[in-house]
This record gives C-alpha cells, structure tokens and sequence, in this order.
C-alpha cells in the first residue's frame, strides 16, 4: 500500500522525454516570462525529470573545484584555508573561506546555486545587480561570476565576506532571521540606514548599468507585474500538489487589480530584516544580502515586501513596525525624502497581497514538493517553513476573502 | 494536509540519516546506537502510523465482540454484578462502525485532492459558460476558503508561523 505523501512530484525519472517537451511548450506558449526566468523553469523541469539521484557535493569536493576555478583565473600559489558550509542558504548553498596567498589573506564567500531551492533564482542577475549597486550600497563586493556549470554544477559566484549579524542572538533560532526583532534603541539606529539604502536602489538610475540579464519594463505600462503574476503562475503550475480556494480568489483579485507602474526601479526582491548585517559595536548597517530574487519593477513590489505582516510586529503602543522597525509614517517620510519618489498607498497594499500571494506558491508549491520528492537537504527547513504559507492564506483570507 | 505527517517523518528521517549521524564521533558509540535505534523506529513509524485510526478500530470491534461473549457466560453469577455493570456501561458507549476507515489515508488523501482540482476547473468553467452564475460559485469558493484557512490556522499553528486559539482536535472534533 502506498504512503499517503507518495506521488507528490509532478515530474520524476518516469516522465517520458516526449511528454516532457510536449508540456514545456504548453507552459512557454501560455505564460510570457523573462527568458532568463523562462530558461531557468525549463533546466529545473529537465532536471527534475533526469532521474539522477539526488545528492550534494561535500565541502571538501566543493573546495577541490574552487581550487580548480581560482587556479584558471589566479595561477597556483595560493592556498585554500578554513572552508565551511554556512547556515541557511534556502535559494543558494554557500561556502565561506580564506584565500591566502604569500602574505595576503582574504575572507571570501562562494555562492553557489542550490537544486530544489524553494525559489528559481538566476545567479548572473543577482551578480549583475550587485556590480550594479557597489558603488552606493553596502554589499559583499561580486568578484567572480562563474557560468561554467562544470565546476559546481550550476552557476555560482564568489564574492567578499562582510562583518556583522543579522539579528540580535536572542532571535537566532528564527529561520534566516524572518521577522527578527531588534529592540527599541536598536531599531532606532538601524531603522534610518535601512530605509535609506531601500530608498538609494529605487531611486538609482540604473539605464547605464550593464544589466543585460534582465528584460526591460516599460514605465507608464503593467510590463513589469504582467511577467512576475506570469511567471509564478506557471511556477504554481508546474509545483501544484493541490489547489487552494484562497489562492484562486487572490489571483482573481491580482488580476482584477493590477497597477501601472509610473517608474521602473532596480529591485532587490528580498528587502527585509534578517538579509542585512549590522555592526553590534556601531549598530551601522555592514552589508545588504541575498540579491537572487532581483528585478527590475515598481517599487511598490519591493515595498510591499519589506512590509509584509510577516517581518513585523507591534511596538509599545500598538503601532505595527515594518520589517521589525519603522511605522509607516517614519518610513514613508524617510524613504520619500530620501528617494524623491513617492510612495503611493493604492500600490502599497497591491503589492502586500501580490508578495503574500507569491510567498504561498514558493513555500506550498516550490518548497513542498521539493522536500517530497527529495530534491533538497533543506526538506525539514521547508516542511517546517510551509507554517508561513499557511500564515500567508490566513493573511489572504483576512485581507481579500473576508472582503 | 500539507505536508502529510508522512512526509515529515520522511524528511526528518533522511536529515537523520545522510546530515546528522555522519558527523556524530566515531567514539560516541552511546549517541551512534541511539541514533540508529531511532533511524529503525522512524522506518517502523513511517509503516504503521497511517493506520492507527483503523487498526483501533478493528481492535475495538474484535474486543467487544469478544467482552460481550464474557458477558454473556458471566450472566447469573451473583457475585459479579459490579463488574457487569461496569462492562454494561462501557459496551453502551459510542462505538465506531465496522467499516470505519476503511478508506485507507492515502485513498482519501488522493480524492481529497481531486475534489480540489475539481473545484478549480468548475470555478473557471462556470464564468465561461454561465456568466451570470459567476458571482454564486465565488460564493461557494469564498466558503471553502474560509473553511480551509481555519483548518490551515490551526494546522500550521506548532510551526511558529502562525496564531491560533484552536488546536487541530479542537476544530476538528467540534466540527464533529
């Protein structure tokens, strides 16, 4: 008798090659989606149907291929010191480590994608957008960018490690810092840097920038939202395990009530507390992480993320602070003094539901059937993280449905 | 339910196995055999737990069939008339039908999922061929979202994520 969790996947090594390609062309003819995004869904479906067992690399097989890579581009003197697997790492597996070399020694971190990651991220995007950004942003400085798949199977990038934490220690146990709370003082001192920094990239004239990764919105139309709804629709189709009547109405309302965008921005994608590194001495920001969901959008979708209900919490007196520090109002002054863009409420609270609603396809779908069919070594992170999407139709339910 | 205890049990049992017991010591040969000891009961947990519900029912069927046959030889004896009343009062407790559960989990769970998916093509359908009976069936999915998202508050609320007065046998019994 069958386990009730078997059959889960949709694709497996038992999906003829035919039928395979037959339902790729069904899912590019009805969704139009950037290419890179639309290459990237087709290489996971082809992947996932290869029948290759699952199984990851160990550091030290990582550390032997990255000492193959910097020999190509450095020559041999040098050594590797001090490898490790850092913690985390839902989208992308990374490795910190010392590169040393006669005298010089310098602490660096390979990023380097990561199968059945519960997001589809594109790693020479988040490379582009970082080279983008360097000049402005506290970011880990982008070194290398590496398509050669033959070293880690994948694209991957190595860039600078940065000083700092994410989150006071009392908030370690929160998985990749979501929702970290900071504590007042606290808050105080970090809330200005981070809304600034949020408010520099959307402000950034990013037209000269080497972007060629990404398609190009055009401003005064709905380009932008019509490929991000498109392309999470045919991640929900492709990661479906079983329907769910909130997200049918809440798509039903996305659609119904899509925005123009006036301005397109360069997006992070994931602008939140627990993917920014402060100093616990100065309490200035070190670094903003984790640039693997960026696009290029209206800011009201980054917005609405850093504001999610989830990243939040009440202060003292009752007043919800977003992403753990700032009321509404002391973020809208600051970032619309800062970026001379203004925030626009109508658009605020569309792309609350649109991330929300995203965020149940990435932690119901993508996650879920990934950790059933064994794809990741995340499978408890994202069985136990389904809790979030659950938390996501509740909040869709409260916000939409109920209304 | 998303994901199946089944699932979770799978997951925690393959971190166990290929993330944790590799990097116990060698020397810790205590911690090893307990960690081995539990790779064989979550093995022996992911077999049966599906079943627990019918194998007690079955049990209670063959249990009671079996009291009331002890009952009925007992009768006339003057000295157990305590204990049969006793029995008396528990064999008039509810009792699960003979059938009860019968459908095994993963049947169910699998019809469960269809009727979803059935949902979501009649949602879509309707509009299409009877547009003025649009606005009924985005009542009906109005209901089933709210039905669903209480069961998901009270599903998910152990995971951190969520807040919650019920637990899931609260609801779920007084749905009853």
């Amino acid at each position: 008798m069958k386990t009730a969790s078997e059959s889960v996947a949709r694709v497996s090594a038992q999906t003829s090659a035919a039928d395979l390609r037959q339902w790729i062309r069904s899912l590019e003819s009805k969704y139009e989606i950037e290419p890179r995004l639309n290459a990237l869904l087709n290489e996971r479906l082809l992947a996932d149907s290869s029948g290759a067992a699952f199984s990851r690399p160990t550091v030290s097989e990582i550390k032997s291929n990255l000492r193959r890579f910097l020999a190509s581009q450095l020559g041999e003197d040098f050594t590797l010191e001090n490898m490790s697997k850092m913690s985390g790492g839902a989208g992308n597996e990374t490795y910190k480590f010392e590169l040393v070399s006669g005298d010089s020694s310098q602490h660096l971190i390979l990023r380097v994608k990561a199968p059945g990651a519960c997001c589809d991220t594109h790693i020479p995007s988040e490379y582009q957008a970082m080279k983008a950004v360097e000049g402005f942003l506290p970011i880990p400085e982008p070194l290398w960018l590496i398509r050669d798949s033959t070293y880690f199977g994948g694209a991957a990038l190595i860039c600078r490690f940065l000083e700092g934490v994410q989150a006071p220690p009392s908030e370690s146990l929160k998985a990749s810092a979501m929702g970290a709370v900071f504590g007042d003082e606290l808050r105080r001192e970090l809330a200005p840097q981070f809304i600034e920094y949020e408010a520099k990239l959307h402000s950034f004239d990013w037209a000269r920038s080497n972007l060629t990764e990404f398609a190009k919105p055009r401003p005064g139309t709905t380009d932008a939202i019509d490929w991000r709804l498109a392309f999470w629709d045919r991640v929900w189709e492709q990661d479906l395990i079983e329907e769910h009547p909130t997200m049918i109405l809440s798509r039903e309302w996305l659609e119904k009530h899509k925005p123009v965008a006036d301005h397109i921005s360069l997006l992070h994608g994931d602008f939140r507390n627990g993917n920014f590194l402060y100093d616990q001495e100065t309490s200035r920001i070190t670094g903003i992480l984790d640039w693997e969901l960026c696009s290029l959008g209206d800011r009201h979708c980054d917005l609405g993320y850093t504001m999610l209900p989830a990243w939040g919490h009440d202060d003292a007196n009752g007043e919800f602070l977003n992403a753990g520090l700032a009321t509404l109002a002391e973020f809208t002054r600051i970032y619309e003094r800062q970026s001379g863009l203004k925030i626009d409420p109508e658009r605020l609270h569309y792309y609350i539901i649109f991330n929300i609603w995203w965020s149940a396809v990435a932690l119901l779908g993508t996650a879920l059937t990934h950790a059933a069919a064994r794809r990741t070594q995340m499978d408890v992170l994202y069985n136990l993280i389904s809790g979030k999407g659950g938390y996501d139709i509740c909040d869709l339910n409260r916000m939409i449905v109920e209304n | 339910m998303l994901p199946s205890v089944a699932q979770q049990i799978s997951a925690i049992k393959s971190r166990f196995e290929e993330t944790i017991i590799p990097e116990i010591p060698e020397q810790a040969k205590f911690a090893r055999d307990q960690a081995q000891f539990i790779l064989v009961t979550l093995s022996w947990l992911l077999e049966v737990h599906e079943h627990q519900y019918r194998f007690e029912v079955v049990e209670n069927h063959q249990y009671r069939s079996g009291v009331a046959d002890l009952v009925a030889i007992a009768q006339g004896s003057a000295g157990m008339s305590d204990l049969l009343r006793e029995v008396s009062a528990l064999l008039a407790s509810p009792a699960p039908k003979a059938t009860e559960a019968m459908i095994p989990l993963s049947t169910l769970e699998g019809q469960n999922r269809s009727l979803k998916g059935f949902v979501a093509r009649l949602y879509k359908a309707i509009p299409e061929e009877a547009p003025e009976k649009a606005e009924q069936a985005r009542h009906v999915l109005k209901r089933l979202s709210l039905q669903q998202g209480e069961r998901d508050r009270a599903f998910y609320r152990r995971t951190g994520y969520v807040e919650g007065p019920d637990s899931l046998g609260d609801l779920l019994y007084r749905s009853e």
